[in-house]
């Protein structure tokens, strides 16, 4: 039986520590791993609980990124709670095996540390590797910082593993800028965590031997489609249980989580939509905005998938401008959260001015200021009525400027 | 908010000072960030770490700071490193040194006019640790130059900090943050 | 339990967990090994396939062949699958969180036995580090290649395991061209290397030999790796009903000789000994022409300016038979 680990009311936590004792209090049964940076200190924190007594499941340090995705799938089907963390070019390695858990309804968790994709190598926070596996039919869930990144480690198994879903879920953290962050966090004790998520609930255990069962099969024609079908169905209808789970949560601990997060929305003219820590560093630009006469909010996805699309839509109900702010090279278009936002309006019958700001790649600095330059070509836009701006521009980018439409 | 930069090489506990500090506020009940600029220098490079306290939660992510307090504790990077990069008005400095003040002055012209405070970190961790780690003293530097805590009850608060260490350590640490405490000027 | 076998009718009627009615080619060899290995023991199996001809004509949905416990992930990961599986049941016991059937097994002695398969391609190539990885971690389980020394599920291209001189389709023979220049690497003798505690070539045409080796395999802690022998009706090219005649062609020429490297060692993988034994020695040793002329896919060596390929071969196989025996004979 591992160690209660004592726990203070308050400590001092970077996002990668607090990812690690969220694995720690969920009691995974296997998690294998291969460390690139910035996630390696989660595995190593775990590692180190491990080698003090405090884990009674097994550590397995794969020799990939690959070989540690497909480890978690088939302990996940054998029967056990499995998970893994991982960054960019690990991230990018796993793709192949995220979309087989997804397939196979392996509810896996994936702790991410958000980084650039090479090249140029960069070790730093971006959101190209979050950008990369949107598609992969995973649960997405976003942090803005180490307290969030504990918070929704903790969700994400009771999320993925509730029968009704039965889906992989990442749990997303800024590199560096959350997960070298050290900040306050309010964790929960061994006791209460455990209580809260709960037993894992095996479904089709390879491990019950008396019943066989075939996992990962081959499907023809006649039949891929209505597997997709079916797992995309199940993602769309997760919204239910994830909401059931924010509210758990939030009688639990008093922190409140929703789809949508919003800041100063209700009578904003106009908005910052982004992801990760900005959310946060908006706010303050937001506050400075107001002092200024500008009515500012900031509203971002709090589930990056399944897509909070009707939240959005009436978000943005009474916005004049918003700018959908993506930290991840688009590759020869908008980017993908200008898209989806976009899509989200003009469905709803809005037309409000629509902006995207390309920014922070390989951790460049999002300061303040830069985020109040964005809030002003927004209030230009919303008081002409129409795009004054380019439609997207590359915001902190040295040099002369880069803009396109 | 209170902005603290440090200045440091890599191996020197920059790291692992700022996260002391942030540890000891944060069960005084304020909000505390803590971070570093890492690249992928290895130990011995020139690197910054940096603190914010506030009564509020801290939001503020960007990396950009006006700092209150510089913390050099590394003697060369006075001379190396832009240590007073987006300075403000009354940013304070408090140097690793063996020089005196005017000495420390008029050898880096950049801190004339600045409230420049001088103690031995190197020569303190030397002393009293062993070995050339003068994170530990210059909190002891601060905690007297900014009033931010008295010396006893800082005292304590990094004795839990540090409780995971031998007594031995966790004594010589006492002895460092006391003595750049009393020394500092 | 070690399942006690008398003769091959009595093996033959074993209660299949491996249904035969599947859709891999009349004459595979496949069907043979995999019936072969899961009725080598009565204990229950847990199976881990990689992408390739076994995994995709034995569970396409809604059906399987498999009345085992059984994953298939990807191509390139059977390995670590099955490792994981093994981990994770090790994790479970130690927490008496087995499910009670199993529990119940274990207790009588019946611990389940982990097995991965997977074709030369996922294990010489794309497999080869997932493969690697898990052996040096040591984790209890046998890993089976079903050698037939092609990507036969994907139309017959070349792998690492493809011998000299085959013709494959993307080492087609052709007028300036006599296919494979490259003889393939000794997967055996690798896996040994990593520390195995036991290692061993096998023929499905030599059906003792073969179960006796994975009864030992299954027998030993740690991970196992048997190198099958699995003559290809589609790729090599030969008729369907002479599977088993081209089999013992390679074994009785040396080709495919059939041996095992037994490493004696403790759980943190350190070796005292190490000893190979050859397992089956032909009462007279056929010319490896015999062999490569009873398949297509060498015809053209027959050619006059191929001939010299011919001879390459047998020569690679002497020595290769010459190594195998002085290395039983100094007991390394």
């Amino acid at each position: 039986m591992a160690k209660k680990y004592e726990l203070n009311e308050v400590e001092v936590w970077d996002g990668n520590m607090a990812a690690a004792h969220a694995l720690r209090q969920a009691e995974v049964d296997i998690l294998a791993a291969y460390p690139i940076t910035p996630s390696t200190p989660i595995v190593q924190n775990y590692s180190k609980f491990l080698a003090d007594g405090y884990v009674d499941g097994e550590f397995i340090m794969v020799e990939s990124e690959h070989s540690a995705m497909s480890g978690c799938v088939a302990a996940s089907a054998a029967g056990v709670r499995a998970a893994t963390a991982t960054s960019s070019q690990g991230f990018a390695l796993m793709v192949e095996v995220l979309y087989q858990a997804s397939g196979m309804r392996l509810p896996i968790v994936l702790t991410v540390v958000n980084r650039a994709l090479a090249a140029p190598l960069n070790v730093n926070g971006d959101h190209s590797d979050m950008y990369l596996g949107r598609d992969a039919g995973w649960i997405n869930l976003c942090s803005y910082n180490p307290q969030e990144a504990y918070d929704l480690t903790l969700m994400a198994f009771k999320i993925g593993e509730d029968l009704n879903v039965r889906l992989p879920v990442m749990v997303h953290q800024d590199g560096f800028i959350c997960s070298h962050t050290a900040q306050n966090v309010r964790p929960l004790q061994d006791e209460e965590a455990r209580e809260f998520i709960g037993e894992y609930k095996p479904v089709n255990s390879m491990l019950d031997v008396a019943n066989p069962v075939t996992h990962g099969v081959q499907t023809e024609e006649d039949w891929h489609f209505e597997h997709k079908a079916r797992q995309h169905n199940d993602l769309m209808n997760s919204f239910g249980t994830i909401k059931d789970v924010f509210a758990e949560f939030k009688d639990r601990t008093g922190r409140e989580y929703d789809l949508v997060y919003t800041y100063k929305m209700d009578d904003a003219d106009v908005a910052i939509f982004a992801l990760g820590t900005t959310v946060e560093s908006a706010r303050i630009a937001a506050d400075q905005m107001r002092e200024k006469g500008v009515k500012a909010g900031v509203i971002s996805l709090r589930v990056l998938r399944p897509f909070p699309f009707k939240e959005i839509q009436e978000a943005l109900s009474n916005v004049k401008a918003v700018a959908a702010m993506d930290r991840s090279a688009p590759g020869g278009t908008f980017g993908a959260l200008f898209n989806e936002i976009s899509a989200a309006l003009l469905t709803a019958g809005k037309r409000p001015v629509v902006l995207n700001y390309i920014y922070g790649l390989g951790g460049r600095d999002t300061t303040i200021t830069m985020l109040k330059e964005v809030y002003e070509d927004l209030d230009k836009c919303a008081k002409a009525g129409e795009p004054v701006v380019p439609l997207q521009q590359f915001l902190g980018l040295r040099g002369p400027k880069l803009s396109f439409y | 908010m209170l902005e603290i930069r440090w200045h440091s090489r890599a191996g020197q506990g920059a790291v692992t000072g700022a996260k002391g500090l942030a540890d000891v506020v944060a069960n005084t009940g304020k909000y505390v960030q803590a971070f570093a600029f890492y690249g992928s220098a290895k130990r011995g490079a020139a690197m910054t770490a940096y603190n914010r306290v506030d009564d509020q939660p801290i939001l503020n992510h960007e990396k950009f700071m006006r700092p209150d307090y510089v913390l050099v504790i590394d003697p060369g990077l006075t001379y190396t490193a832009d240590i007073t990069a987006n300075e403000k008005e009354d940013t304070k400095y408090i140097i690793t040194t063996h020089l005196s003040k005017e000495e420390l002055v008029k050898s880096q012209p950049k801190l004339e006019g600045k409230e420049v405070y001088v103690v031995d970190c190197m020569q303190i961790s030397l002393d009293t640790i062993g070995r050339a780690i003068p994170n530990t003293p210059m909190l002891g530097a601060l905690m007297k130059v900014s009033g931010m805590f008295e010396l006893d009850y800082f005292k304590d608060a990094m004795k839990k900090v540090l409780s995971k260490f031998p007594q031995k350590i966790i004594d010589a640490n006492m002895a460092a943050i006391e003595r750049a405490y009393n020394e500092v000027h | 339990m070690v399942k006690k076998i008398k003769n091959l009718k009595e093996f033959s009627l074993s209660n299949d967990r491996f249904e035969g009615a599947n859709l891999m080619c009349p004459g595979c060899s496949h069907n043979i090994i995999v019936r072969e290995v899961l009725n080598a023991t009565d204990d229950p199996i847990i199976v881990a396939t990689a992408t390739g001809c076994l995994e995709v004509c034995t569970a396409v949905y809604p059906k399987t062949s498999w009345d085992v416990s059984w994953i298939h992930i990807g191509f390139e990961n059977a390995a670590v699958a099955a490792a994981t599986v093994s981990a994770a049941y090790e994790v479970m016991k130690k927490k008496g969180k087995l499910p009670p059937a199993t529990q119940k097994m274990v207790d009588e002695g019946r611990e389940p036995k982990i097995v991965a398969f997977a074709g030369d391609g996922g294990t010489y190539d794309i497999g080869f580090q997932s493969l690697s990885g898990a052996f040096e971690r040591g984790h209890n389980f046998m890993y089976v290649c079903l050698d037939n020394e092609v990507y036969a599920n994907t139309g017959g291209q070349r792998s690492s395991s493809t011998p000299i001189g085959a013709s494959t389709t993307t080492s087609p023979a052709g007028s300036v061209s006599y296919g494979e220049k490259m003889m393939k690497k000794s997967m055996v003798e690798i896996m040994a290397d990593h520390g195995a505690p036991y290692v061993a070539q096998v023929s499905p045409s030599k059906w003792k030999d073969l179960v006796k080796k994975v009864q030992k395999g299954f027998e030993v802690n740690g991970p196992v790796y048997i190198n099958a022998q699995s003559a290809c009706t589609t790729e090599w090219k030969h008729a369907p009903e002479d599977t088993i005649e081209v089999s013992d062609l390679g074994v009785d020429s040396c080709v495919w000789p059939l041996y095992e490297i037994i490493n004696e060692r403790d759980e943190h993988g350190i070796i005292y000994s190490t000893k190979l034994n050859i397992t089956y020695r032909p009462k007279k040793k056929i010319p490896v022409e015999e062999y490569l002329a009873a398949q297509p896919r060498f015809r053209h060596l027959f050619k006059p300016e191929n001939r010299h390929i011919i001879d390459l071969w047998q020569k690679a196989v002497d020595a290769r038979w010459e190594y195998l025996q002085k290395r039983e004979e100094a007991g390394v």
